[in-house]
């Protein structure tokens, strides 16, 4: 029996929200919802799926933190951070993976973040190989 | 419409620890055997199976059953509540209902974990699927990374060093290293908290509880017992809501809710959730037991020491017990309703006649508060 635990149906379900970072935005009142939601707070079921890739050209950290005890998964890429994410418009945050950080001591609370799209995990021997979008500091503040 | 006193008609709780040699059915018997033979062997009408993690440790789905089996209650219907960590008292709750009106007599509720039998990095997978499993979990984002999150929001906002959520610790093992219901029974020094290893910055392992396997009955009746103590309310309330998606990531909105219940008993005595180190500071305030960014103080300066006006984890809490998931809240208030009792080794507790637990769900997804009072 080969070792993997991703499902391809589920995996290939989810490659909006992990390719595209899809979100759910109400068409009735214009919240935004991640994780997506079938149903709005207002009660509205005209819900639209919107990729924060293409809507939203501003990404800031907010907040970060540096995971050391990570689970199996990713034994091989620890540390691993994780930030929350403030998209400014639709206004919606995220808690993602940051990436190519050479110093830790680069992340500050307000700095500018852009997405990129990496490998985010192998699936054992035999699964497939999980992408998804993870946020880098955006190239304009990387001091030089 | 009459309904019944819901009384605790007793109560066993194994030591948690890393069990290697046995397995989760020697855990649950053990710990149901004890409590029901202490109850002088009643009917049991209803099993209820508390545990987070069964099914994927064990690969057993309807464990509630064959745990039965292996105590052969051949007829004893049964079920298993899961609603992660706050399994355990999501079916206190749920048993109090069934004793108050009327639909069973006695029901033994059977928190269980065997978590151990796991290896670290996959014990935080586990973990993992505490959160949202496809937009979290995926990414490698456990409940460490949450409160994380939290402690670094909540010392921005009050001015905090990392040192004083950290006294956090050194506070509950003070308390816990006396207590033979505690897995980690040693006291520690502020700096072996700050030089234990990191987790999630800034959390470190002694901010965190040590997942472990355990197994906890409470048999709740409407009858009395000698305890004396009785389930005299349950309060549940929910959060649905991501961190990510919150107005405020430093809250436990679900914990607030719950804070009129809490003043219209006035409980003198709390075993709260500190699964990390923040959980237990915002339970304090957000139950009004301490002004909003005040907890971390009063509970370095001993306010809530034992034998002070209100009392809080004289167990050691989690820190102390270690955190058998789903089992971890039924250990609470197996403590709780020890120390109401003043029964050992909590005589030096002080002499309280009502009680709260408080243990969350998650990152603050659901919270149940269950106040326990001694009869006069
Ligand atoms: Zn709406």
């Amino acid at each position: 029996m080969p070792d993997y635990n991703v499902p391809v149906p589920r995996y290939w379900r989810n490659i909006p929200t992990y390719y595209r970072l899809t979100v759910s935005r109400c068409r009735s009142c214009g919240r935004v919802y991640y994780p997506p939601r079938a149903r709005c707070v207002c009660g509205s079921r005209d819900i639209e799926q919107v990729s924060l890739l293409d809507a939203c050209r501003k990404f800031r950290l907010a907040e970060f933190t540096v995971l050391h005890s990570v689970s199996v998964d990713f034994e091989k890429q620890k540390p691993l951070i994780f930030g929350l994410v403030k998209c400014e418009n639709p206004e919606v945050s995220l808690v993602s993976p940051i990436t190519d950080v050479l110093n830790v001591g680069d992340l500050q609370s307000g700095i500018e973040l852009e997405p990129v799209f990496r490998v985010v995990k192998r699936d054992g021997s035999y699964g497939i190989v999980c992408y998804g979008t993870k946020f880098r500091i955006a190239t304009r503040e990387v001091k030089v | 419409m009459h309904v019944n006193k819901v009384y605790v008609k007793s109560l066993h709780a194994v030591t948690p620890g890393r069990h290697y040699n046995k397995s989760l059915r020697d855990l649950a018997a053990e710990a149901f055997l004890k409590a029901w033979e202490a109850a002088g062997c009643p009917n049991i009408d209803m099993i209820i199976l508390a545990s987070a993690a069964v099914d994927i440790v064990e690969e057993q789905l309807l464990s509630s059953s064959y745990v039965c089996e292996y105590l052969s209650l051949e007829n004893v219907p049964s079920l298993r509540i899961e609603v992660g960590d706050a399994s355990g008292t999501a079916a206190l709750a749920y048993a109090y209902n069934l004793v108050r009106y009327g639909v069973c007599r006695n029901v033994a509720i059977l928190g269980v974990e065997k978590i151990t039998d796991f290896i670290s990095v996959k014990v935080n997978k586990v973990l993992s699927y505490l959160c949202d499993s496809t937009y979290e979990s995926y990414y490698g984002i456990t409940p460490a990374v949450h409160a994380a999150l939290m402690t670094k929001f909540y010392m921005k906002k009050f001015n905090y060093t990392y040192e004083d959520i950290a006294w956090w610790s050194v506070k509950m093992h003070e308390r816990g290293a006396s207590n033979p219901y505690a897995s980690l029974r040693r006291k520690l020094k502020i700096e072996d908290i700050m030089n234990s290893e990191i987790v999630a910055d800034p959390i470190r392992l002694f901010d965190t509880a040590v997942p472990v396997d355990g197994a906890v009955c409470i048999i709740l009746s409407s009858e009395k017992s000698d305890l004396g103590v009785e389930l005299a309310h349950v309060e549940q309330h929910a959060y649905n809501v991501s961190i990510n998606m919150r107005p405020d990531p430093a809250r436990l909105f679900t914990v607030n809710a719950a804070r009129e219940v809490v003043q219209k008993f006035s409980p003198t005595l709390f075993e709260i959730s500190d699964k990390f180190s923040i959980f237990g500071i915002l339970i304090l305030e957000e139950l009004g037991l301490a002004e909003p960014g005040t907890a971390p103080k009063l509970i370095r300066e001993g306010t809530f020491d034992p034998g002070s006006k209100v009392v809080v984890n004289a167990s050691g809490g989690l820190k102390c017990i270690g955190y058998p998931m789903g089992a971890s809240g039924l250990y609470l208030s197996a403590m709780l309703i020890l120390e109401l009792a003043k029964a050992e080794p909590f005589s030096n507790v002080g002499d309280h006649s009502i009680g709260a637990v408080c243990d969350v769900g998650g990152t603050d997804r659901l919270s149940n508060v269950l106040i326990f009072r001694r009869e006069s």
